[in-house]
């Protein structure tokens, strides 16, 4: 007999079933494959907790600083699955297709809650699973039983901050309506993971011991049973912690799924209907005047469309920050004199400038909502892909430019020689996007991965020799030529091959 | 006799996918100022047709013309006199509708003074004035319809082809529409659709053609094609019983 059997159609467990069968079908055709290699993945990282854990074993207790990290870093875990539920929240209650369905069948609607939320729950919690779950494993065989309260304290905070996801979702898609909130998910997602990948690069600017000397001074304003130490050590198994913060998560939970779930069925109806009520008087639609000229169509259009995706310019910021902070960071952390640091600002900014173009144009050449349209013009689509990547390079160049005079001071040929190299790097990424493009609808640029193979790694590469050439030709000018030789190969190769996509597509 | 070039000109047209074919050898000529019909089944090989129509995909063999300019050869040329408005249009959710048409505008080079008065009239007339200020992404699916029309019309194009012009629209919003197209064939405008609503076929078009198996298996006015039926053996016969005899679909 098989096991499915014992699930009775129309129940909690079968429509908790359904979830999964959906989620498994969803991985995508390699799914397998992917499964087996997250375990493999999950095997290597016991042997990463066995080496940390030597470690620790080796010199006693955990450092003084330790305390203030690990309560740092669960906080902004906490804040990254609080995002993600918001965002799984918006996407299970009010987005998917087929809630029509089974809210229109005979099911309880707490069963479909319930299954809703604990998908929510398991969404938001799996990826903390993951990596803790070896810790807590590992932390077993050598003698640290109290780490097993991880599989107790992660699916209590999954559920509550599931709740929470829950309630702050139906509140926002009244007040916002459903795609928007699902917006402001994914952008508080980002900003966290931000936040704490700034607070890891800073982190490592702090010696150890001002670590400990501001660990002890959040403990004496806040007091050791204060609400910020408690997921921690919940998490590190102390047995008070650890029932209050089950009991919090789970009854969290609970009373949403029992006592809320009629306010989630209005909110959903709502959703539905929203659009209708919140329509908003049209702007002075009557005033608004018409300007020609196809650059400018086409330059407002790209603006205008990423202006008002915020996601898309979180996500871009963020993408900055991480290739920015550690250029900036490992300049700071050369010593180096006020001189030869201004001298590294103008390579900085090319690079970051090449590496914001990149992003940029990738969302404006690749993202097309309406291929068909721009196809079926009399325009060429190469003119139309570089008046798009000119969308790209216009604002960068006016953020990167008074930054280069900036760097460059007083000296008028410093300056030229920056802004060619600024020019040349961002031209460079643009021109990898315009010729190796990989058409996608903007929505979907944040899920699938830009890569554009070959292209561009040696765009890449390119971009990279222009910031060298930067910095060759203030602090190395005998190496200038070298970097400008294997910048001007890397657009000819560029070049070269994009020619040749070209002809094959 | 009628010099001008025709509307639309289509010879020995063929498209396969991995083998199949999609499209086989399809001829068809359309002269200027008709409202032409083009009937079928499922797969048989319209929107392939029309899609390669509008340069959007590269036949394997074939030339197409649009009122004597090559598809392949004079793309801009053809593509400027050319609106093709497929089945289902994306739109920029992100856009206004005003900014929608503006954009729109600037690809095909209206001067903005007459794309401005003309983006008004042609929102005015779809019911979507005073929609305009609202983002596309907030609109419903008929009034995405109807702005993609909008669209489509703003460069005055000689030639408009549309597949399935009048999905999700509601009555009134259907009716709008099909007077907007017919105003346009008696201005000496040529109206190409594709429909499987074959009482709009039988209501709008001048002239039919029926595609099944990727080519043209009959063509006329429809009183030709009820002959062409009454021949087979169905004298009186209604344009649902000449499709579905000459697509070998009658009792299947």
């Amino acid at each position: 007999m098989k096991l499915v059997a014992a699930v009775r159609p129309g129940s909690t467990r079968w429509l908790i079933r359904h979830e999964i069968r959906l989620a498994w079908r969803g991985a995508g055709s390699q799914r397998t494959w992917v499964l087996a290699f997250f375990i493999a993945m999950w095997l290597v990282l016991h042997v990463g907790a066995y080496v940390v854990f030597r470690q620790w074993v080796g010199t006693g207790d955990l450092p003084a600083w330790a305390a203030l990290m690990a309560a740092a870093a669960t906080w902004a875990i906490l804040g990254l699955m609080l995002a993600g539920a918001i965002s799984g929240s918006v996407q299970a209650l009010f987005e998917r297709g087929d809630l029509d369905l089974l809210l229109s069948s005979p099911l309880p609607t707490q069963a479909v809650f319930m299954a809703r939320g604990l998908g929510v729950a398991a969404d938001v919690g799996r990826t903390l699973l993951f990596l803790l779950s070896p810790v807590a494993n590992v932390g077993v065989l050598i003698g640290h039983w109290r780490l097993l309260a991880i599989y107790l304290v992660l699916p209590a905070m999954a559920l509550g901050i599931a709740a929470l996801g829950m309630w702050l979702s139906l509140a926002m898609v009244r007040l916002l309506g459903a795609r928007r909130t699902r917006s402001l998910g994914q952008v508080l997602g980002t900003l966290v993971g931000a936040a704490s990948f700034l607070a890891i690069q800073l982190r490592a600017q702090f010696s150890a011991d001002t670590l400990a000397a501001i660990g002890a001074v959040a403990e004496h304003l806040t007091g050791p049973y204060s609400l910020l130490w408690l997921p921690s050590r919940a998490l590190a198994g102390e047995p008070l912690p650890l029932l209050v913060l089950f009991a919090v998560g789970a009854g969290a939970f609970w009373l949403v799924v029992r006592i809320a779930h009629h306010r989630f069925l209005a909110g959903t109806q709502e959703s539905v209907t929203g659009s209708a009520t919140r329509a908003r008087v049209a702007p002075a639609a009557s005033t608004q005047r018409f300007r020609g000229g196809l650059l400018r169509t086409v330059l407002m259009k790209e603006w205008r469309l990423i202006l008002r995706d915020p996601k898309l310019i979180a996500q871009t910021l963020t993408q900055l920050l991480y290739v920015c902070v550690p250029v900036l960071v490992a300049a700071a952390g050369r010593n180096a004199t006020p001189t030869a640091l201004t001298s590294l600002i103008g390579p900085a900014v090319v690079y970051c400038a090449a590496s914001l173009v990149s992003r940029l144009a990738g969302i404006t050449v690749s993202g097309e909502e309406a291929p068909d349209l721009l196809q079926t013009s009399p325009v060429s689509f190469s003119r139309l892909r570089w008046l798009k990547a000119a969308a790209a390079l216009l604002p960068v160049w006016l953020i990167a430019a008074p930054a280069l005079a900036f760097a460059s001071g007083t000296h008028v040929l410093g300056l030229l020689a920056l802004l060619l190299c600024l020019v040349g790097a961002t031209v460079t990424e643009a021109a990898g996007q315009v010729w190796y493009a990989r058409p996608a609808k903007r929505s979907d640029l944040s899920r699938t991965s830009q890569g554009r193979g070959v292209g561009g790694v040696i765009a890449g590469i390119t971009a990279f020799a222009w910031a060298v050439l930067a910095f060759c030709m203030v602090e190395a000018p005998s190496y200038a030529l070298g970097a400008l030789t294997v910048a001007m190969l890397g657009m000819a190769v560029l070049r070269l091959l994009g020619r040749k996509r070209q002809a094959e597509g | 006799m009628d010099l001008r070039p025709p509307a639309l000109e289509i010879s020995g047209l063929t498209k396969s996918f991995g083998g199949r074919l999609a499209v086989d050898h399809l001829d068809l000529t359309i002269p200027q100022g008709e409202f032409h019909a083009l009937l079928g089944p499922n797969g048989a090989g319209k929107t392939t047709t029309l899609r390669m129509v509008a340069g959007l995909l590269k036949p394997d063999i074939g030339t197409v013309r649009i009122l004597g300019h090559d598809v392949m050869q004079q793309p801009a040329r053809a593509k400027q006199v050319l609106a093709f408005l497929p089945d289902e249009p994306l739109l920029y959710g992100k856009l206004r509708a005003l900014e929608y048409l503006e954009f729109v505008a600037g690809l095909w080079g209206v001067p903005a003074d007459v794309a401005g008065k003309k983006a008004e009239g042609l929102l005015r007339l779809l019911d979507l004035w005073g929609h305009a200020g609202e983002l596309v992404e907030e609109y419903s699916r008929g009034m995405k319809q109807k702005l993609a029309l909008a669209g489509a019309l703003i460069h005055d194009p000689s030639v408009l082809i549309l597949d399935e012009p009048l999905t999700g629209l509601d009555a009134a919003a259907a009716r709008l529409v099909k007077d907007l197209l017919l105003e346009r064939v008696a201005h000496g405008g040529t109206v190409i659709l594709t429909t499987h609503i074959l009482e709009i076929a039988e209501r709008l078009a001048q002239r039919i053609s029926i595609v099944h198996h990727g080519h043209v298996v009959a063509q006329g006015h429809l009183e030709e094609l009820r002959a062409t039926a009454s021949t087979q053996g169905q004298a009186g016969a209604t344009l649902e019983d000449v499709f579905l005899q000459l697509t070998g679909s009658a009792g299947e």
